[in-house]
């Protein structure tokens, strides 16, 4: 008889494929590769604003001096100063942790509380399912700054209610994701075969049904991170979340917009940094797009 | 489709009574402040349906009016920022899935991606910074240079100067062009992109069916296999596409029409909030809201209506 | 002059990671009349020959032949509007879904009338007559009321019949169809099968039918072409591949078959074990090695077609398999 393995053409060690093959599918996206990685010198750059000192923000350097690339900046400041004479590069980076950290945190809050809620309304069925998807739809119908203002207004202006205020914008997303993915799933012959065979729901949850959603959650979390970072600034641009002098990224936009027609870079700076944090995390978000639907159609 | 009807009904009921829910806490928190008589939820309810929403905080206004006054500046804006949407987000999609892979696709992939990743209030100072203060192509601010004396009649802007009997009506009527180009390319990008995203998408989806190839076997101009046969299926989404973007525009004119004291229902509704308005926020709400579900739910029966598969139903059946 | 001459055409798909062949080196040869039956499993390539003939593939294949001509002409570098005056006009192509294969938001009598028109016909009561004609040819009764109908209200059995009128409607000389009853009920198959082959017959068309009954491939068919991995394993006239037929994978498939006729070689042909690989992993050498029962060390070559008089067959042991009888 013959040696079958002579006719192998592809290495043994292919057991671990399916990870492999769905790693090769995002890194075969340039933007979703850039995505990740700008996100991380993002997070990273948080984490040193976090611990930086606040040497450079004392109000006694040149106001508005323009970044250090212009003839009249210089390079102490390496992106300029703003109208009250405080570095803006510093200020980006303190207030990184502050725009980023927060939506992070709302989203994190959004996640669970809406998972969970999408998994009871997915399980329970009957009057627990209609009464959370009502709740949801009254959410969903306001729009989410009239409804983000609501809850500030309620709660009192700051960030970390701006964060709540986001967080409840988000959850009725998460909420109808995880419940429509688990109505599915529940649907299928497995489940039932696993529910005649006696095991217990919560058994059944985690092991069939979770892994299932894992991943429209995941894709779910980045659109809902996206939406956030934009919202937090947003509440702060108004004066609705985080409250000056914090150097929160719209925060910064407000202040500078005043002095907008002889400092631009004041007001595009900060303006960037949002805007490159987002299209980095929409880029992974459009990358792990690909993944899932890749695996759909093959 | 009556039950359909029915349950959409419902829907909107309940809806419309949670949200009612939470306007009256937010009109009893404003009334308490300004010490006017207390309402009850019955009563707040029936004084809304005879038209009163209470007043204004500064100026004591009636609600209800001060909100009609400036819908339609925004009604306006969020109108030609649509069709604007629109124009621009089909075309680019189309073209992106006609050329799937390729060059153009990627770049309109990206373009579209950093096009919903702006942030509406930097993106409207960004276009303030450099057309209007650096380059001087367009104003800073506003509907119409107020050196223009315009009649109000529809309320619409670029009708009304054409409406007037003004010598300088034409010359009016551009200036309001000019007035709106940058609040319309704020407010419109946003959902340009999305709806090119879905239009790329539900025409990759469309190209890959059997149909299409039956219609290129048949000989047809490319013109009608893409067009026609392409996207006419393709576009059927389209009326969900709108309806998930109704919120993102209002969300967007607030914002767009605070920033470019554009004078519509959107800065109508920060300003109450910056001046801890609740009487005006409770009725901004409701209205606001209201309108959401609504036009969600026209928007939906028409997309059913344009299904053949939802109105002709029957199976027909030959031995 | 051959209608249809194909040689060694090749098809590949571009995926993260490399390419993929999904058609290596295909070959054929349809003359004016000859009725070709294909039999392959699915991904074995036969319905992407068959598109990347017709031209229909998407952007992101490459295709590369020695030869791809209709009567004659090249159609490999064609553009756009050469296909549409020539290809289109000669050659019709069905599907095998039908609910699929007409465009779900327009009613039958537009999707008719347009092919008429793209046809030549300008005239509109030349065209209603035509279509009249069309549907009735293959057999199709309450002609009004299924011209006034869109296709999900509609049988799988006769919207195939309207696939066929279609096909029929620029009176083309070669048929394509592509396991055009796959997707039927046995009721519907057995008068669709009918059907195709008396308009071949009469109308002289060629046909090639790619399709898993056997027994109509025996009874119709001029030539045969048996398909595997992208690669023809078998190819020749039809009493020679069902009489004669010398690839292992050949024998499998016909000994498949419920026995109604004598197959000299059912009962002792030792049968494939494993399972298809996927074109991403294809084995080194011969694509059928790992599975056949007469492999032998030198099979990781990979075999040469070898050609007799009407038989084509790819693999190494063409001439000398003694098999049981």
């Amino acid at each position: 008889m013959v040696n079958m393995a002579l006719f192998t053409s592809t290495p043994e060690h292919e057991i671990n494929a399916n990870l492999e093959s769905k790693w090769r599918t995002y890194k075969s996206r340039m933007g979703a590769l850039v995505g990740l990685f700008g996100l991380g010198i993002i997070i990273i750059l948080a984490v040193v604003g976090l611990f930086l000192d606040e040497s450079n923000l004392a109000s006694n350097q040149v106001q508005l001096t323009p970044p250090s690339w212009n003839e009249a900046g210089s390079s102490t400041n390496l992106l300029g100063t703003d109208l009250a004479g405080r570095d803006i590069f510093t200020r980006l980076l303190k207030g990184a942790p502050l725009t980023l950290g927060i939506s992070i945190l709302s989203v994190s809050f959004a996640l669970v509380v809406g998972t969970l809620l999408g998994l009871l309304a997915g399980f329970y069925r009957r009057y627990v399912q209609l009464l959370i998807m009502r709740t949801m739809d009254v959410i969903f119908a306001i729009p989410s700054l009239i409804l983000a203002i609501i809850v500030v207004m309620m709660l009192g202006k700051g960030l970390f209610n701006a964060g709540l205020a986001v967080a409840l914008v988000l959850i009725p997303n998460f909420v109808r994701t995880t419940m429509t993915h688990v109505i599915d799933e529940m649907q299928k012959p497995y489940v039932a075969a696993a529910r005649l065979d006696g095991a217990h729901p919560i058994r059944i949850l985690l092991s069939s049904v979770f892994p299932n959603i894992a991943a429209p959650l995941t894709l779910q979390t980045t659109i809902a991170l996206s939406t956030a970072v934009i919202d937090i600034a947003l509440l702060g641009f108004l004066g609705l979340g985080a409250q000056a002098p914090l150097p929160e990224w719209g925060v910064m936009l407000s202040e500078a917009r005043t002095s907008m027609h002889i400092a631009p870079w004041a007001v595009t700076i900060p303006g960037l940094a949002i805007l490159i944090t987002v299209i980095c995390i929409n880029f992974i978000g459009d990358g792990l797009n690909r993944v899932i639907n890749h695996k759909l159609r093959h | 489709m009556k039950t359909f009807l029915l349950r959409q009904l419902l829907f909107i009921l309940t809806s419309l009574l949670g949200i009612s829910l939470i306007s009256y806490l937010l009109f009893t928190q404003g009334v308490s402040e300004s010490e006017v008589i207390d309402l009850g939820y019955i009563a707040y309810l029936s004084q809304i349906f005879q038209g009163d929403m209470g007043v204004t905080k500064l100026t004591a206004e009636p609600v209800v009016e001060s909100f009609l006054h400036n819908l339609p500046a925004s009604l306006e804006l969020v109108t030609l920022a649509t069709v604007f949407a629109l124009l621009i987000g089909i075309p680019l999609g189309v073209i992106a899935a006609r050329n799937h892979r390729s060059v153009i696709d990627i770049v309109i992939n990206n373009l579209s991606i950093t096009a919903y990743s702006m942030p509406i209030f930097w993106w409207a100072i960004i276009l303030i910074v450099y057309f209007s203060l650096n380059w001087d192509l367009t104003p800073v601010a506003g509907r119409l240079d107020f050196i223009y004396d315009i009649e109000p009649v529809t309320g619409f802007m670029l009708v009304d100067t054409l409406l007037s009997d003004q010598p300088y009506r034409i010359e009016a009527f551009w200036d309001a062009v000019n007035h709106l180009i940058l609040p319309l390319l704020t407010l419109g990008t946003l959902p340009a992109a999305i709806i090119c995203r879905m239009t790329r998408q539900t025409m990759l989806n469309t190209l890959s069916q059997d149909y299409m190839k039956t219609a290129q076997a048949k000989g047809l101009s490319p013109f009608r296999i893409y067009w026609v046969h392409g996207l006419r299926n393709a576009l059927l989404p389209l009326t969900n596409m709108l309806a998930l973007q109704i919120s993102t525009l209002m969300t967007g004119a607030m914002v767009t029409e605070y920033i470019f004291a554009w004078p519509g229902i959107g800065k109508w509704l920060i300003d109450s909030v910056l001046q801890a308005d609740m009487v005006s926020l409770a009725a901004g709400l409701l209205i606001t809201s209201t309108m959401v579900i609504l036009i969600n739910a026209i928007l939906e029966l028409i997309g059913l209506w344009l299904n053949p598969k939802a109105t002709h139903n029957e199976r027909i059946y030959h031995g | 002059m051959a209608l249809l001459q194909v040689d060694n055409l090749t098809v590949e798909f571009a995926i993260p990671g490399g390419s993929v062949k999904a058609l290596d080196n295909f070959s054929l040869r349809v003359d004016a009349g000859s009725y070709h039956g294909i039999i392959g499993e699915s991904g074995s390539g036969k319905s992407i020959a068959m598109l990347a003939i017709m031209g229909l593939l998407p952007t992101t294949a490459t295709i590369t032949a020695d030869q791809l001509a209709l009567k004659g002409r090249s159609i490999l570098d064609m553009s756009t509007t050469e296909r549409r005056n020539t290809l289109y006009q000669d050659v019709s192509i069905i599907f095998q879904e039908p609910h699929n294969s007409l465009n779900p938001s327009f009613k039958i009598k537009s999707q008719i009338d347009e092919t008429l028109k793209a046809h030549g016909y300008n005239n509109r009561k030349k065209r209603t007559q035509r279509t009249r004609e069309l549907l009735s040819d293959v057999g199709l009764v309450h002609i009004d009321s299924i011209l006034d109908s869109y296709p999900h209200q509609l049988t799988a059995g006769i919207l195939q019949r309207i696939m066929i009128a279609i096909a029929l409607a620029c009176e083309p000389d070669l048929l394509i169809a592509d396991e055009p009853t796959a997707s039927l009920d046995p009721f519907e198959q057995g008068q669709i099968t009918e059907l195709l082959t008396t308009l071949v017959r009469e109308r002289n068309m060629a046909m090639v039918l790619i399709a898993h009954d056997l027994r109509l491939m025996r009874e119709q068919t001029d030539y045969v072409t048996i398909m595997y991995c992208g690669q023809i394993v078998e190819s020749g006239s039809k009493n020679i591949i069902f009489e004669q037929a010398k690839h292992p994978y050949t024998h499998s498939i016909l000994a498949s078959e419920p026995s109604n006729w004598n197959i000299p070689f059912k009962s002792k042909v030792p049968s494939l074990k494993g399972a298809t690989p996927s074109l991403q992993h294809l084995p080194v050498g011969c694509y059928l090695g790992p599975r056949c029962p007469y492999a032998e060390a030198h099979c990781v070559q990979a075999p040469e077609p070898i050609y007799e008089k009407e038989h084509m067959t790819r693999c190494h042991f063409a001439g000398s398999i003694k098999y049981d009888r």
